[in-house]
């Protein structure tokens, strides 16, 4: 074994700093609190800003030492190695379980400090919060170091000179290749973003609660928690969009447990932000917000808690790491706390007096924009429940149970279709009563909407879909497809109709705007797995075979693989691709090339296997995407048929006689051949072949296979010496690649939608910037 | 009142259509009730049908029961170095006929990695 050199004392340097800053992380926000408690602002904010710095200077240490390669550090070595891109070892800080968490610290801690200058009378209470659970998350991350050293094989300890106490192994184990991608740089930072804007907005909650004034905060809050909602969103739809590209199964969504436990906190954030709405201009709901802005955070942090707890574990596509327990207990503290917290204080919040100037009745406006808020809460409950179901099982010891995709939707789709149709009508209605004009605007929009499912459905049958690829689904759900269809539509022709208006009279749309783009992702979702279709087929390499998912007809090819792209040290993507042509049979389009990922990994310890990885290619256009999915070649026809001297046995329509067996050269002696003679019939021909196995010389045991007519070759893989038998395995003579086609009608509609949304969300918080609370009253009367 | 009763029914249509985990025994003990079983993989008898688009194995739950699976779908790429997968699906006729494969990833993160 070879001597490795010592750790470089820079890289141990910079580590101690940071196991060290953690813990005066932790001690300046405690102390930050206290302070706040006690009212020595200065000081508070002092050790808040200082908690916040150690947060910063810890997260640029573990990415510094992830850049300098140290991989003294198990979390360095375990998810970089040297041939992995720069973007990706940068992108190694949030790969795993201890720099997630430091990323969430990072973001909260950032987004805490940037909010509290606009708290205002609130900012006592907020800060306290804010400093306890900010130390509460850097303990976890005292427990769950990053600053952890990789330990030394037992064996290698034996071989160090004396004196020597550290290493730095040359190399480390490397990023796991699906998280290889340029999403990896962009998702987590966004998500977490989000997330860290949680706890800022569940402190601002708790602290409007024990005060009387309960609404001077909603005019300042406001914004920031729609940036929450727009950055939880985008954030969403981003991991949908790597699950999309990187998966291979064709789809955006799973209601797999991790992404519920992504979306109930941006459902309670959006439900939020539209009581809110109504609550700060009707002075309605005042006592509650309070309580109802706590809930995400504490969502967020029960979710969190149960993708670490390992009760997820085998119900979902994600991985998960095992929590060290001093930060498991740490977690289970949090949540037990924020539950707390939530109940003790929203009750507070409820029942303490406040001051009210004008209390107003929601009017029709306010009541359905209530009602929508009650429909997304009862998704967000819905979720919550379905994501709870194994942690639950698994807590009571009972029987372990998952809620499937299958019942979220049957489930799901009923608040949907209301909450659609709101989102199409309420604008329109007035907070008092509703103008005749409104409602005349809204048979405009409804009439609008027509139009707009015409032309879905002409693009539909542009695509190339025709009843034959839709007459097989069940007639109720195809309704019902159509139906949904109709209330996006509707819902769109709406935003779009108040978005023109508003435009022209110079007032804010941002919101309008965000749910067009909100629906348009809605129905791109809905549109594209509703009318997929898909094909599924082995293709030998070097030849051809038909792939036809509804209108998408084609013949695809396989020239050869080459061995040099197939294994690939490096486990980068970037080169490893194979080059499917696709001859369109329909002769409609243009023939395509396709170029899926295929390789397999090459492993840092050679006895570890290496694992197939594979990426889907996607054909996208304004119409449709076509998904190509591959998996890794099959080379074995049938394998292991055991055979004695005189047997006869079938398999798959290919028979397989044994003759006779066969040696060349002594027993035990290197280069002694070992055969069996036999016959393979198949398609009506019998041919005869003579596999053998060779004994010992430079490469071990060699395999000499023998090639049975025009499909097969024979391969002798192991004897039995006792009976003479021979275990015989029949590999193709072309590998079989298996392939996917997607066709997913209008899936582009998914990445407008989201562009759009976004942007509309960023025009809201730019727009409540800009207006001046005067000026609230004035810009939301008229609408 | 009423919102509150029909959230509660749907609460609890939602728990009760939730599929559960049994063992081999359980899932052959009830042939056509869709369920999830979870176990080790006998890479030893691994087929794979690419054609026919069916994937047979072993599977070998955590009381040592064998299970014949087939699955009707494209193997998954992680399939051969996993250890560990769950299926969903029903027992009928002497197999079970998974709709659904989930592979268990034999991450490095779930192992405390050491120096090779």
């Amino acid at each position: 074994m070879p001597t490795l050199p010592p750790a470089p004392t820079f890289g141990l340097l910079a580590g101690d700093v940071g196991r060290l800053l953690v813990f005066v992380g932790i001690i300046a926000f405690l102390l930050s609190a206290m302070a706040w408690v006690r009212s020595r602002e200065t000081l508070g904010a002092r050790m808040f800003l200082l908690g916040v710095c150690c947060v910063m200077a810890v997260f640029a240490i573990h990415v510094a030492l992830l850049m300098f390669k140290q991989y003294q550090y198990a979390y360095v070595f375990n998810n970089t190695r040297n041939q992995m891109p720069e973007i990706y070892r940068f992108s190694a800080a949030w790969a795993a379980q201890e720099g997630s968490f430091l990323l969430w610290a990072l973001t909260s801690a950032v987004f805490a400090a940037w909010v509290a200058r606009s708290t205002g009378i609130y900012r006592r209470w907020f800060t306290v919060t804010c400093a306890i659970a900010l130390a509460a998350i850097l303990g976890i991350i005292a427990y769950e170091s990053p600053f952890r050293h990789t330990p030394l094989a037992p064996d290698l300890i034996a071989t160090l000179p004396q004196g020597q106490t550290t290493v730095l192994p040359p190399d480390g184990r490397g990023l796991n290749p699906l998280l290889q991608n340029y999403w990896m740089a962009i998702h987590p930072w966004v998500i977490f973003i989000g997330f860290g804007s949680l706890l800022a907005l569940f402190a601002w909650s708790l602290s409007a609660g024990l005060s009387k004034d309960r609404t001077s905060w909603l005019n300042s809050a406001r914004p920031f928690a729609i940036f929450s909602m727009t950055v939880l969103g985008l954030g969403l739809t981003m991991g949908g969009l790597w699950a999309y590209e990187t998966l291979g199964w064709g789809g955006f969504w799973a209601w797999d447990p991790v992404e519920n436990v992504s979306l109930v906190p941006f459902l309670a954030m959006v439900a939020w932000v539209h009581t809110v709405f109504v609550g700060r201009f009707r002075q309605t709901l005042l006592r509650w917000l309070p309580l109802l802005g706590m809930v995400p955070f504490f969502t967020f942090v029960y979710g969190t808690y149960l993708t670490r707890s390992g009760a997820l574990v085998g119900v979902s596509v994600h991985s998960f790491a095992k929590m060290n327990e001093g930060a498991h207990g740490l977690l289970l503290a949090l949540v037990c706390a924020t539950l707390l917290t939530t109940i003790v204080f929203g009750i507070v919040a409820v029942k303490r007096p406040i001051e009210v100037t004008n209390t107003q009745s929601p009017g029709p406006r306010g009541y359905g924009i209530y009602i929508g808020a009650s429909l997304i809460y009862f998704i967000a409950i819905m979720a919550a429940i379905g994501m709870s179901v194994p942690f639950f099982a698994a807590l009571f010891g009972g029987q372990g149970k998952i809620v499937e995709e299958s019942h979220y939707n049957n489930i799901v789709v009923w608040p949907f279709i209301p909450a659609l149709l709101l989102l199409a009508i309420v604008p329109f209605l007035g907070w008092k009563k509703t103008n005749p004009k409104r409602l005349n605007q809204i048979a405009n929009a409804f009439f609008l909407a027509v139009m707009l499912l015409g032309i879905t459905v002409f693009l539909l049958v542009k695509s190339g879909l025709t009843l034959n690829g839709t007459e097989r689904m069940n007639p109720l759900h195809l309704v019902l497809f159509f139906f949904l269809i109709f209330i996006c539509a509707f819902a769109i022709a709406s935003n779009v109709y108040l978005i023109i208006d508003r435009s022209i009279n110079r007032r804010p749309i941002g919101s309008f705007v965000m749910h067009t783009g909100v629906v348009l992702l809605l129905l791109g979702l809905i549109v594209s797995k509703a009318f997929e279709k898909k094909s599924i087929v082995g293709v030998p390499v070097g030849s051809g075979a038909v792939l036809e998912a509804g209108p998408a007809h084609y013949f695809a090819t396989l020239d050869e693989l080459k061995e040099e792209n197939l294994f690939d040290p490096a486990n980068s993507l970037n080169e490893n691709r194979l080059q499917i042509r696709m001859v369109d049979l329909s002769q409609t389009r243009k023939d395509l090339i396709f170029r899926p990922v295929l390789y397999y990994t090459t492993p840092l310890n050679p006895e570890e296997p290496s694992t197939p990885v594979a990426r889907p290619y996607i054909h996208m256009s304004p119409l449709f995407d076509l998904y190509l999915a591959v998996g890794p070649p099959e080379p074995w026809f049938e394998k292991d048929i055991t055979l004695k001297p005189g047997e006869t046995k079938e398999a798959n329509g290919v028979t397989v006689k044994y003759l006779q067996a066969t040696r060349t050269g002594e027993p035990g002696q290197p280069g002694t051949r070992f055969g069996a003679r036999l016959e393979i019939t198949y398609s009506g021909k019998t041919y005869s072949v003579h596999p053998e196995i060779e004994l010992g010389g430079p490469h071990g045991l060699r395999r000499h296979g023998e090639r049975a007519g025009p499909d097969l070759i024979a391969v002798m893989t192991g004897m039995q010496a006792e009976n003479s038998a021979a275990i015989i395995s029949l590999a193709r003579a072309a590998p079989i690649v298996p392939m996917e086609l997607f066709f997913k009608p209008l899936a582009s509609l998914v990445w407008l939608g989201t562009g759009i949304m976004t942007l509309g969300g960023f025009l809201a918080i730019r727009n409540r910037k800009l207006i001046k609370p005067s000026e609230l009253h004035a810009s939301d009367s008229a609408t | 009142m009423v919102a509150l009763t029909g959230v509660a029914i749907a609460i609890f249509a939602f728990v009760a259509t939730a599929t559960p985990y049994v063992s081999a025994k359980e899932a052959q003990t009830n042939p056509g009730l869709r369920v999830h079983v979870a176990g080790s993989i006998d890479h030893a008898t691994v087929r794979n049908d690419v054609q026919g688009q069916k994937l047979y194995f072993d599977l070998i739950d955590d009381q040592g029961t064998k299970m014949s699976v087939v699955y009707l779908g494209v193997k998954p790429s992680n399939f051969d170095s996993a250890p560990k997968a769950t299926v969903a699906g029903t027992y009928k006729e002497g197999a079970f006929y998974a709709k659904e494969l989930r592979t268990q990833c034999p991450s490095k993160y779930e192992t405390e990695s050491k120096t090779p």
